[in-house]
């Protein structure tokens, strides 16, 4: 089996910049003080000493508590985030679904929505009419496709941003909390149609707090604490 | 972010044209959604003030009307391309752009695409009241309308790097934003554009210290007939090349963090 992800030594540290550094005031009164003030920059460890081999084929469940790592990992492995430290190889490009509705736009309407969106996402304009239609179904929005976003419930919203999420193509699939959006019925065909995409990507990565759906979806479960991988269990 | 700075701002830029051309569109279109005048009012709204003040300051200035309110038109829209590189590129990486910069490792070119592309957009506006006003004050265009085109593509070019660097040094340092918005308020007026650098006498040439005079002539004054000083052709070349090497070493020195300032 050929590996999809392979990871050496990573680490990741991210400062906060914020009231306790200085700002640009603080920096040219600084230029003329005698007694020079050094900027405190807190600094997150966010991810230490990570080594892992994701192959082709698996779906990588990441579980952990709020704040040990699962989200920046994913974003590390998208190449939102560069290491501080260490390698990531990566075979394939990896699309990530990280924020589902970011980049939508209240005044346009879903089909702009679904224009903008698919854009933003590297499709072409063929690509993007040829999907279209798939998209209009999969949503259930039927006529209110054609209003203003604006007049969409958050239900509604979250319903049109999964369908334009879920309706691209990978090789491998960063997901971050995905699943459980929108109402019963809609995430009954999320969970199906996502299965379906996984099992035709090279890869998986899934971060949730959902143990159970974890285990239903993933044949590789790696817990994280505080930045590490505490645990690498193989379904 | 893998990508070198050539591969970001210049050559994706252009691989990505048709996606960044259509976003641009899009966004226009929403833009003048639920107006009553759509892409009308901004024109209008620039043409009324400009009218007011051209009827002021050519009393002020004693310079007839008719060369006055076409000098100023065009040079004030001119400087509106500049300023929308500068002033509106303050806010675009952690206001309107935030989410796809910290959630989406798309090709950032688009990101930047689409902001610069609706500047050419909003400037395709004001043409035709260029048209109407040529028209009405018989200014004849000639062959140096195309000194025009190689400035506008220039100062075109010079934005990608100037909205970069703005961007980026906004979205780390919040205070520099409201600190841009008042030089160029500032600029416009200590730029040649209600007034004639020829008021400065044998100090005319000092009006070149100040880059904008760049940016604005080499757009109006091959409109408009004047006598061309092609030498601002070459300081925005000088401006291009310095301010390309600089985003580079920018970019490469600071893309590890640049996520983590939004």
């Amino acid at each position: 089996m050929s590996s999809a992800i392979e990871i050496n030594n990573l680490s990741l540290s991210y400062p906060i910049y914020g009231d306790t550094d200085l700002n640009l005031r603080k920096k040219i009164v600084n230029l003329f003080s005698k007694n020079k003030l050094k900027p405190k920059i807190t600094t997150i460890n966010a991810l230490k000493n990570i080594n892992l081999v994701i192959n082709e084929g698996e779906k990588v469940g990441l579980i952990g508590p709020n704040g040990s790592g699962k989200t920046t990992f994913l974003k590390t492995i998208a190449g939102i985030y560069n290491p501080t430290f260490g390698t990531i190889k990566c075979k394939f490009e990896v699309y990530t679904l990280l924020d589902i509705g970011m980049g939508l736009n209240s005044d346009a309407t879903g089909i702009e929505n679904i224009e903008i969106m698919s854009l933003i996402r590297g499709l072409s304009l063929n690509e993007i009419y040829n999907k279209k239609n798939n998209i209009i179904e999969f949503s259930g929005l039927k006529e209110s496709i054609n209003y203003p976003l604006r007049t969409y419930s958050s239900g509604m919203t979250v319903r049109l941003a999964a369908s334009i999420a879920l309706e691209s193509n990978f090789d491998i699939l960063a997901i971050d909390e995905f699943f459980g959006a929108g109402d019963e019925d809609f995430r009954k065909k999320t969970e199906k149609k996502l299965k379906q995409m996984m099992k035709n990507s090279k890869a998986v990565l899934f971060a949730s707090h959902d143990i159970n759906l974890v285990k239903s979806i993933c044949n590789r479960i790696i817990r994280f604490e505080k930045g590490e991988i505490v645990e690498n269990i193989y379904l | 972010m893998k990508e070198t700075y050539y591969t970001v701002f210049i050559k994706n830029l252009f691989i990505n044209y048709k996606t960044i051309i259509r976003l641009s569109y899009l966004d226009n279109k929403l833009k003048y959604r639920r107006t009553f005048l759509g892409p009308v009012w901004n024109s209008l709204a620039q043409l009324i003030t400009i009218i007011l003040l051209s009827i002021i300051w050519s009393e002020i200035f004693k310079i007839d009307l008719n060369n006055y309110l076409p000098r100023l038109y065009v040079g004030m829209t001119c400087f509106g391309l500049v300023t929308y590189y500068t002033s509106s590129a303050t806010s675009m990486v952690y206001g309107q752009y935030a989410a796809l910069f910290k959630n989406l490792n798309t090709n950032i070119s688009l990101i930047y695409g689409r902001f610069l592309f609706t500047s050419i957009i909003n400037y395709i506006h004001c043409l035709p009241i260029y048209i109407i006003i040529f028209f009405i004050f018989r200014i004849t265009i000639d062959f140096n309308c195309i000194l025009f085109l190689f400035g506008l593509a220039l100062v075109f070019l010079n934005g990608i790097w100037i909205s970069f660097i703005i961007s980026a040094l906004c979205s780390r340092f919040r205070d520099l934003s409201p600190l841009i918005e008042s030089v160029m308020a500032a600029a416009s007026l200590i730029t040649p554009i209600l007034w004639d650098k020829e008021l400065l006498g044998e100090n005319a040439n000092l009006v070149y210290l100040n880059p904008f005079t760049s940016f604005v002539e080499s757009m109006r004054d091959p409109l408009l007939g004047y006598d061309v000083n092609y030498n601002v052709y070459l300081y925005l070349i000088i401006f291009l090349i310095f301010g390309n090497i600089v985003a580079y070493f920018f970019y490469n020195k600071k893309r590890k963090i640049l996520p983590y300032w939004i």
